[in-house]
C-alpha cells in the first residue's frame, strides 16, 4: 500500500486555505498526523477518504488516482471519524453486520464469523446484542473501530482516536492498532496527542497552517532536541521569574515548589538536569524553533 | 453503478431501524386499531350498518385503502425526511458514505426500506379488511381488487410521498420546514384543489374516482392507470433528482451524469404524460364546446320529423354497428331542401340513402347534414337509411348541465365514483337517448335557444345482435330471432328508445296484462332469499300496489310492461332543467342502481331489522310473510310509486337537485304525450309536475342556517333577472329547478282558481288519455281550454312567465274559534290579508292537523284547501270554515316578496264564540280608518330600531360563520349564532309586514343593545307592549309548566320620569304582544332598549309598541 499526495491544496468557498501544497508518501504501516487544531489534518483526512475534493494537486492510491476511482478506492478504505458516538436503533452485532455487508462481504457464514471474531478482537462480543446506541463511549469507539476494521481495509484513517478514552481503552486501542500495522496496511492516524504517535507510528507528518512541516520519523525529530531539554525545581518566587527566561514545557507541583521541564539551548542560573527528550518535547521544540510559534 | 444488493443491504437495516422507531409503531398500532373497528363497524355482520357500504364486491378494500391512504401520508412526511436529512453529527453518515456504495444505492435503499415497511402495514390492514370480508355473512369477496387497489391507491402514493419528501428535504435542508411544507401542500390538495383540473393533483387518489362495479369494473381503467404512472414517473424523477443532490462525491463522475439522465427521462416522461392525461380530458370538453355552438346555430334550422325508425344494432366488443332506416317527413310549413339528422360524434357514418338513393352528407360534430334533390314538401315522406359504427362519446351527453355540475365529483362514504352515462364494453352496454346512439332530428342544448324541450313521438323498432351469452334489454315486445339476436318492437310510438345488453338474469311475472320484469346482474341477486315467503302473492301484491296507484294519479298505467333494469354503479343521470324526471327513468323500464346503490328501501337486512323492531315496540305479531309483503310495498310505494309520504330535509341552497330519482310517474305522462311549445318551454315541464301526484315534500331547514329559505332565495332573484335570464345564467341549479318549480306552482293555482280545481284536472287527465302517445301543440290546447272554459290562458302564462315584479303580502288578524253550525261545531279560522306588492298575486292555504293516537302524531298536509287572487292595493278577508281542528295553518304566498314566503303559523285551542256565525270564503276589505287608535310601533325592520354591539367579531370567527359565498347576506340563521353582533333573522312567528323578522344575538352582560326610538307627537301616558314570538331559544313556550325556569329579558323604557328597567319573563308570556307598562311622554324620542342580559340561549330583538291611553 503507498498513498502519495503530491501538491495537494484545498481552499474552502470562503477562501480559507486549508492545504497548501501538501507533498506526502504514506506506506504500510502507522502514520501519525500531528499538528495544532486547524492546522489542515481534518481536510487531508476527509479529502484521503473521498468525503470531500481537493482543489488542486493529485493524490493516488496504489497508483489509483482518488478523484477519478473512487469506486475502487472506497472499498480499499476503513475510516473513523472523530465523533462518531452517535448510533441509529441496531444492535451491535446487527451494526457490524450492516457495515461487513456493505463492503462487500457476501457470504453469510464467513460474514457471522468475521462478525463474531471482530467482536471479540474490539471486546464488544460480550455486549453483541446490546442496542449500539446503548453502549458506553469507550465501547462505541471500539464498535467504530471495529466497522473500520470489517472491511478489511488497505487504508485506515482515524481522526483523534483515543479522545475521550480513559488509559485502558486507551491501551487497548493502540494495542489493536499496532497489530494491525504488522499487515499491509496504512494507518493514517490523526491526533494532537503526542503520546499516540510516539508509542506506535513508524513515520509522521507535522501540518502547520496547512503545509507540511516535518515529514520523518519520530525519532528525527527527537533527535532536534537532545541535549535541550532541562529538568529543574523553583519555589513560587522562581516559577514567575523562568517563565519569563523560557519555554516551560511541563510543570508539575510538588510540596512547596514547582518541577519544571524547559527547553533551553543551556539553563545557566538553575541547577538543572538534562534529561532524555520525548516526542512532545521535540514537538514543542520544533513548533519554537522552526516555526516560530510561542508556546509560552 | 447501483447495485441491487446494496439496495436491499441498506433498505433492509434501514427498515429495521425504521421499524424501531416509537413514532412508526405508535402510528401502525393506532391505524390498525381504527381500521378494525371501522371494518368491524362499517362492514361486519354484527353491526346495523348500510348495505351499499359493502354491496360491491370490491368495496370493502376500496374503503380500506381509502382510509389508510390518507393517514399514512403524513406519517410517511415524517419518516421520510427524517431518513433522507442529513444528519447533525455528519460524522455517522460519513461512516457510510466512505463505504464502496454508490449514491442511488444509498437513496434508493432509503426509499426502498419506506416501501417495505409500508408494504407490510398496507398488507396487515388488507388482512384485516379480507378477514371481516370473509366472515360478513352477504358481502362477496373480490380477492382480486385486494391486488388492484393497493396497487392503484396506496403504492403510488407511498412512492410518491417519499420522493417527495426526499426531494423536499434536498432542496429546502430543513426537515421541519420541509414537513410543514409537505403538510401543507396535502392540505391544500385535499382542501382546496380536491377534484379540480380532472385530479391531476390528486396524487393520494383521495378524490379519484376508483368505484369499481361488479358489472363492468373500472369504468376507464386506462385514465386510471394514466393517472397513477403520472406519479409513479414523476417519483422516479424525484429520487433521482435527490441522488443527485446527495451531499456524497459519487462512485464516479460519470454516475452524476447517469442520474441527471435517468432524472431527466422520468421527469419528461411524467410531464408528457400529464399533457397526455389533460388532453384525453380536455379534448372532451372542447368537443362538448363545439357540439353547444352547433346546437346553437342548428337551433332554428327547420328540419324533419322522424315518424318512424327501425334500428338494426350490433354489438360489435367494444364499438357498435348500426343501420337506422328512417322515414322522415316535413311537418314544416315550408318545404324543406337541407336537412339534418344527429348522431353522436363518436358514431362514424359510412352510408346514407334517401328514397334508397345514395347521397353525400356531411359530418359536423353530431350533425348530419344533406341536401334532398328535390325539396320536400309540407307533409311530405321520405325515407333514410344510415350506416354507422363506432364508439358513442360519453362527452356528447348533458350537454345542457353546466361544467361545474358536470365535473363535480360524485361521492357516496368513502367511495368516488365516475359519473357515467353511457357504457359500450365487451361484456356490457347501457345506452340511453341522452347518449344520441341513434338517428335524431333535433338540435340538442344550447344555452341561448331555451326550447329544447321538443320530443316526438316516433314509431321505433329495434334488431339488435350480440354476444349469444348476452341479454339485450329495450322497449316494446321482445322477440328472439336466432342465437344472440332480438327484435323488440314497442307497442306504440315513443319519445325515445334505450338499450342495455348484458349477462342478465331475467325474473318476470305478469299481472294484470302487464308484464313486470326484473333484470339483475347474474351473480347480484342479494334479494331473493329476502322474499322467498311471498314467492306466490307476489301477483296479488303487485296487481294492489299498481290499482292503488293508479287511482292515485287518475291515469291508466299505459304500458303493457315494466322492466327494473340493474345499472352499473357509475350509471349516473342530471336532472335537466326543461325535464322533470332522469335518465333513470326510461319508457317501461327504470335503472336502478347496482345492488340497490343506496336506497335504504333496498337494503333489506336493515329493513327486516327495522320491521322486526317496529313490530316489538307495537306488540304486533307478524308472520315472515308479512314482513316480507311490508318490505316489498315499502320499496314499490316509497321509490317507484312515491305514494308514501317522504321528506327530504335540506340545510343549504344547495344539494337536493342531484338526488336520484327512479319514480315511475313519467311513463304517465311524459312517455305518453306532452304540450310542445317553443315560447313556453317550461310548460311541459310543469304540467307534468302538475299532474303527478308526489307525496314526497322536501323540508327546508336552510333558514335556520341562512337566515331565509331556498324559495326566498329564488323570490328574490326573480326580482332581479327575468326567468329566460335565470335558466341560461344561473349556477345553482338549485335555485333554477325552484324558480321553475314556484312558477308552476303559481300557474297552476291559478289555472285551479280560475277554472276550478276539480274541473280543471279532470279536464286535463281526459285531455292526457286522448292524445296518448302524441304531441299536443300549445295553441291546440290553448284552443282547447277556451272552448271548453271560456277562459283564454295565454295572458295568464304570459303574466306567469315573464312576470317580474312580485306581490307582497301583510298577514294580519288571524283568528280561530269554533262556532255551531247548525247543531255542528266547526271551526273558523279568519284572517285578513292586503297585497302591499307591486303586482297582482296570489294565496295558498293549507292546514295541518294532528292525527292518530299515537304519542307522536304523524302529521300530513292536507290537499291544497283554497286559494286566493289578490289584486295589487286590494285586501280580504278569508274565512275558512273546517270540521276537524287544525294544529297549523299555513299561508303560501308562492311568488311574492314576503319572507318567509310560507307563513306557518300555530292556531290556539279554539274557543267556542256563540256570537259567531259560521262563514267561508272571501270578502274584500276597505281600509278601516283608524282615527280612533293611536299607537306608534317600531319593528326591528323599520328606520327606528337600531342596535349596538360594541366588539367586533373576530376575524376567523367571522370567517367561520359567514360563508364567503354568502358574505353579503342580509339575513343570519339562528343556528349561528353571534357572540359578539346582533343579527337579523327571519320566520313566520316574528313581528313585521311581509318580511318578518327579529334580530338575534348571544346573550351577553348586557353590553349589547337592542334600540327601539319613536317620534312622540302627542304628548301623554302610553301603554308599552314588546312582541315576544315564543321562538325564543329554548322554546321556552312549549314547556311544561312544571319544567320553566324563568327566563327573563331586560327592557329600558326611556319616558318623561326617567329610564325604567323591566323585566319580563318570557317563559310565562304570551306570543305576540305583551305590556310591559305605562309612562308619560311628552313630545319628541321616546326610546325603548333591550339588553343582551339574558338566561336564554339566544336573545330577540323584534318590535315594540306605544299604545295612547
Amino acid at each position: 500500500m503507498k498513498i502519495e499526495i503530491e501538491s495537494l491544496s484545498k481552499t474552502y468557498p470562503n477562501g480559507h486555505h486549508a492545504l497548501r501544497e501538501v507533498n506526502l508518501t504514506i506506506e504500510s504501516g502507522m502514520f501519525g498526523l500531528l499538528g495544532p487544531n486547524g492546522a489542515g489534518k481534518s481536510s487531508l483526512m476527509r479529502i484521503l477518504v473521498t468525503l470531500q475534493k481537493h482543489t488542486s494537486g493529485k493524490i493516488t492510491i496504489d497508483g489509483l488516482d482518488i478523484s477519478r476511482h473512487r469506486d475502487k478506492i472506497r472499498p480499499l478504505l476503513g475510516y473513523l471519524p472523530q465523533d462518531f458516538t452517535y448510533f441509529s436503533k441496531l444492535k451491535t452485532w446487527e451494526f457490524l453486520d450492516y457495515a461487513a455487508r456493505l463492503s462487500g462481504k457476501k457470504r453469510k457464514k464467513e460474514r457471522a464469523a468475521a462478525v463474531s471474531a471482530m467482536l471479540e478482537q474490539v471486546g464488544l462480543f460480550e455486549v453483541r446484542n446490546r442496542m449500539a446506541n446503548k453502549l458506553s463511549g469507550g465501547m462505541k469507539r471500539r464498535l467504530g473501530i471495529a466497522q473500520a476494521l470489517i472491511a478489511e481495509p488497505k487504508m485506515l484513517v482515524i481522526d483523534e482516536p483515543t479522545t475521550g478514552l480513559d488509559p485502558e481503552e486507551r491501551i487497548r486501542f493502540r494495542n489493536i492498532l499496532s497489530d494491525l500495522s504488522q499487515k499491509d496496511v496504512a494507518i493514517i492516524l490523526s491526533t494532537h496527542i503526542v503520546g499516540d504517535i510516539s508509542s506506535t507510528c513508524n513515520n509522521m507528518a507535522l501540518l502547520h497552517q496547512g503545509s507540511v512541516a516535518f515529514n520523518g520519523s519520530p525519532e528525527t525529530l527527537i533527535e532536534n532536541v537532545k541535549g535541550r531539554v532541562w529538568q529543574l525545581e523553583v519555589d513560587d518566587a522562581g516559577f514567575a521569574a523562568l517563565k519569563e527566561k523560557y519555554a516551560i514545557i511541563s510543570t508539575i507541583p510538588s510540596f512547596d515548589k514547582w518541577e519544571i521541564q524547559v527547553l533551553a539551548e543551556n539553563v545557566p542560573d538553575y541547577d538543572a538536569i538534562n534529561i532524555e527528550p520525548n516526542l512532545e518535547h521535540a514537538y514543542v521544540y520544533f513548533m519554537e524553533n522552526n516555526l516560530n510559534v510561542a508556546l509560552r | 453503478m447501483t447495485s441491487l444488493r446494496n439496495i436491499a443491504i441498506i433498505a433492509r437495516y434501514e427498515a429495521k431501524i425504521l421499524w424501531r422507531n416509537w413514532f412508526f409503531r405508535i402510528f401502525a398500532l393506532a391505524i390498525i386499531i381504527i381500521l378494525i373497528f371501522f371494518n368491524i363497524g362499517v362492514f361486519s355482520s354484527i353491526s346495523n350498518n348500510r348495505w351499499f357500504q359493502r354491496a360491491i364486491s370490491s368495496g370493502i378494500p376500496y374503503a380500506n385503502m381509502i382510509f389508510l391512504n390518507v393517514v399514512q401520508v403524513a406519517v410517511l412526511i415524517f419518516l421520510a425526511t427524517g431518513i433522507i436529512k442529513n444528519n447533525k453529527k455528519l460524522d455517522t453518515n460519513e461512516v457510510f458514505y466512505v463505504k464502496p456504495i454508490s449514491n442511488a444505492d444509498l437513496v434508493l435503499g432509503k426509499a426502498l426500506a419506506l416501501f417495505k415497511l409500508f408494504f407490510w402495514l398496507n398488507a396487515i390492514i388488507l388482512t384485516i379488511a379480507l378477514i371481516v370480508n370473509a366472515t360478513s355473512i352477504d358481502a362477496d369477496i373480490n380477492f382480486k381488487a385486494y391486488v388492484y387497489y393497493p396497487l392503484l391507491i396506496s403504492f403510488p402514493n407511498v412512492v410518491f410521498t417519499t420522493a417527495l419528501a426526499f426531494l423536499m428535504v434536498t432542496i429546502v435542508r430543513n426537515q421541519a420546514v420541509s414537513i410543514i411544507l409537505l403538510l401543507g401542500l396535502i392540505a391544500v390538495i385535499l382542501i382546496y384543489f380536491r377534484d379540480k383540473y380532472y385530479f391531476l393533483t390528486d396524487y393520494i387518489a383521495f378524490k379519484l374516482p376508483l368505484r369499481s362495479s361488479d358489472i363492468t369494473g373500472f369504468s376507464n381503467l386506462y385514465n386510471l392507470i394514466l393517472h397513477r404512472v403520472i406519479f409513479l414517473c414523476l417519483a422516479v424523477s424525484f429520487l433521482f433528482v435527490s441522488i443527485f443532490f446527495l451531499n456524497r462525491l459519487p462512485q464516479k463522475k460519470v454516475h452524476k451524469l447517469a442520474t441527471a439522465t435517468i432524472a431527466s427521462i422520468f421527469l419528461i416522461a411524467g410531464a408528457s404524460l400529464i399533457t397526455h392525461y389533460y388532453d384525453r380530458h380536455n379534448t372532451n370538453e372542447l368537443l362538448r364546446q363545439e357540439m353547444i355552438t352547433l346546437n346553437g346555430e342548428m337551433a332554428d334550422v327547420p328540419n324533419i320529423e322522424i315518424r318512424s325508425c327501425y334500428l338494426d344494432i350490433k354489438h360489435a366488443g367494444h364499438s357498435l354497428e348500426g343501420k337506422a332506416k328512417l322515414e322522415i317527413q316535413n311537418n314544416q310549413i315550408q318545404p324543406l331542401q337541407d336537412l339534418f339528422l344527429v348522431l353522436n360524434p363518436g358514431l362514424k357514418v359510412s352510408k346514407l340513402t334517401l328514397d334508397g338513393q345514395e347521397v353525400s352528407f356531411t359530418r359536423k360534430s353530431h350533425f348530419i347534414l344533406f341536401r334532398s334533390q328535390k325539396e320536400m314538401p309540407t307533409s311530405a315522406i321520405k325515407r333514410v337509411e344510415v350506416h354507422y359504427e363506432g364508439v358513442p362519446s360519453e362527452a356528447a351527453c348533458y350537454l345542457g348541465i353546466s361544467p361545474e355540475r358536470y365535473k363535480k365529483s360524485w361521492e357516496l362514504f368513502l367511495y368516488n365514483i365516475e359519473k357515467r352515462y353511457a357504457f359500450l364494453q365487451k361484456d356490457y352496454v347501457l345506452l340511453t337517448s341522452e347518449s344520441l346512439w341513434y338517428p335524431t332530428a333535433t338540435a340538442g342544448y344550447n344555452r341561448l335557444t331555451s326550447g329544447a324541450s321538443q320530443h316526438n313521438f316516433t314509431n321505433f323498432k329495434l334488431k339488435v345482435t350480440t354476444r349469444e351469452d348476452l341479454l339485450p334489454i329495450s322497449q316494446g315486445q321482445v322477440t328472439e330471432a336466432g342465437p344472440g339476436i332480438y327484435e323488440f318492437t314497442p307497442a306504440f310510438p315513443l319519445p325515445q328508445i334505450s338499450l342495455v345488453i348484458g349477462n342478465y338474469d331475467k325474473k318476470g311475472i305478469a299481472v294484470d296484462s302487464i308484464d313486470f320484469n326484473l333484470f339483475v346482474h347474474k351473480g347480484n341477486d342479494y334479494f331473493s332469499e329476502y322474499f322467498d315467503q311471498v314467492q306466490d302473492t307476489l301477483a296479488l301484491l303487485i296487481s294492489d300496489l299498481k290499482n292503488a296507484y293508479e287511482q292515485d294519479q287518475n291515469i291508466k298505467y299505459p304500458f303493457p310492461r315494466l322492466q327494473l333494469v340493474e345499472a352499473p354503479v357509475q350509471f349516473y343521470a342530471f336532472n335537466k332543467t326543461y325535464e322533470n324526471h332522469q335518465a333513470y327513468i326510461q319508457p317501461e323500464m327504470v335503472f336502478l342502481p347496482e345492488k340497490g346503490g343506496n336506497i335504504g328501501e333496498l337494503d333489506f337486512r336493515r329493513q327486516f331489522k327495522q320491521m322486526n323492531r317496529q313490530a316489538k315496540r307495537n306488540n304486533q305479531l307478524m308472520d315472515d310473510k308479512d314482513k316480507q309483503a311490508n318490505v316489498f310495498n315499502n320499496f314499490v310505494k316509497t321509490i317507484l310509486t312515491q305514494q308514501k309520504n317522504t321528506s327530504t330535509y335540506y340545510w343549504r341552497s344547495d344539494g337536493n337537485v342531484e338526488v336520484p330519482n327512479y319514480g315511475i310517474s313519467p311513463n304517465l305522462y311524459w312517455y305518453q304525450t306532452g304540450v310542445s311549445s317553443k315560447k313556453w318551454p317550461l310548460l311541459n315541464k310543469n304540467l307534468a309536475n302538475y299532474l303527478h301526484q308526489d307525496n314526497r315534500y322536501d323540508r327546508d331547514m336552510s333558514r335556520n342556517w341562512r337566515g331565509i329559505s331556498l324559495t326566498e332565495d329564488c323570490n328574490n332573484l326573480m326580482q332581479e333577472k327575468d326567468l329566460e335570464e335565470i335558466l341560461t345564467s344561473e349556477k345553482n341549479f338549485d335555485k333554477i329547478a325552484k324558480v321553475i318549480e314556484l312558477k308552476g306552482e303559481y300557474l297552476f293555482t291559478y289555472f285551479e282558481h280560475l277554472m276550478g280545481k276539480e274541473d280543471f284536472r279532470s279536464f286535463l287527465y281526459d285531455l292526457v288519455h286522448q292524445h296518448s302517445n302524441e304531441i299536443i301543440p300549445y295553441d291546440s290546447l290553448r284552443a282547447t281550454i277556451k272552448n271548453h272554459f271560456h277562459l283564454d290562458i295565454e295572458p295568464i302564462v304570459e303574466r306567469v312567465y315573464s312576470q317580474g315584479n312580485l306581490p307582497a303580502f301583510i298577514v294580519s288578524g288571524l283568528r280561530e274559534y269554533r262556532v255551531l253550525d247548525g247543531d255542528r261545531n266547526r271551526y273558523q279560522v279568519k284572517l285578513m290579508v292586503e297585497n302591499v306588492g307591486v303586482a297582482d298575486g296570489m294565496i295558498k292555504v293549507d292546514f295541518k292537523y294532528n292525527k292518530g293516537n299515537q304519542a307522536n302524531p304523524p302529521t300530513t298536509f292536507d290537499n291544497h284547501f283554497g286559494s286566493s287572487l289578490i289584486s295589487k292595493g286590494q285586501k280580504k278577508e278569508i274565512s275558512f270554515l273546517l270540521d276537524e281542528k287544525p294544529r297549523r295553518i299555513f299561508i303560501n304566498t308562492m311568488i311574492s316578496k314576503n319572507i318567509p314566503s310560507v307563513i306557518n303559523l300555530s292556531l290556539g285551542q279554539f274557543e267556542m264564540n256563540t256570537r259567531a256565525k259560521p262563514s267561508q270564503g272571501e270578502l274584500i276589505v276597505q281600509d278601516e280608518d283608524d282615527a280612533g287608535l293611536k299607537e306608534i310601533i317600531v319593528d326591528n325592520e323599520d328606520q327606528g330600531f337600531s342596535t349596538f354591539s360594541p366588539i367586533q367579531e373576530p376575524y376567523f370567527r367571522k370567517l367561520i360563520l359567514e360563508n364567503r359565498k354568502e358574505r353579503n347576506q342580509k339575513y343570519y340563521g339562528v343556528w349561528r349564532r353571534s357572540a359578539t353582533q346582533w343579527r337579523p333573522t327571519t320566520g313566520s312567528s316574528y313581528f313585521g309586514k311581509y318580511i318578518r323578522s327579529a334580530h338575534f344575538t348571544r346573550p351577553g352582560k348586557g353590553e349589547k343593545l337592542a334600540i327601539w326610538q319613536a317620534t312622540i307627537t302627542e304628548e301623554g301616558y302610553y301603554d308599552v307592549y314588546v312582541y315576544l314570538s315564543g321562538e325564543d331559544g329554548n322554546n321556552a313556550f312549549s314547556q311544561n309548566q312544571s319544567q320553566r325556569k324563568n327566563i327573563n329579558y331586560r327592557y329600558h323604557v326611556s319616558h318623561d320620569d326617567g329610564e325604567d328597567e323591566i323585566t319580563v319573563d318570557i317563559s310565562r308570556a304570551e306570543r305576540g304582544w305583551n305590556f310591559i307598562g305605562s309612562f308619560y311622554f311628552s313630545n319628541g324620542t321616546a326610546k325603548v332598549t333591550l339588553s343582551d342580559e339574558s338566561e336564554n340561549r339566544s336573545v330577540f330583538a323584534d318590535a315594540v309598541k306605544w299604545v295612547k291611553q
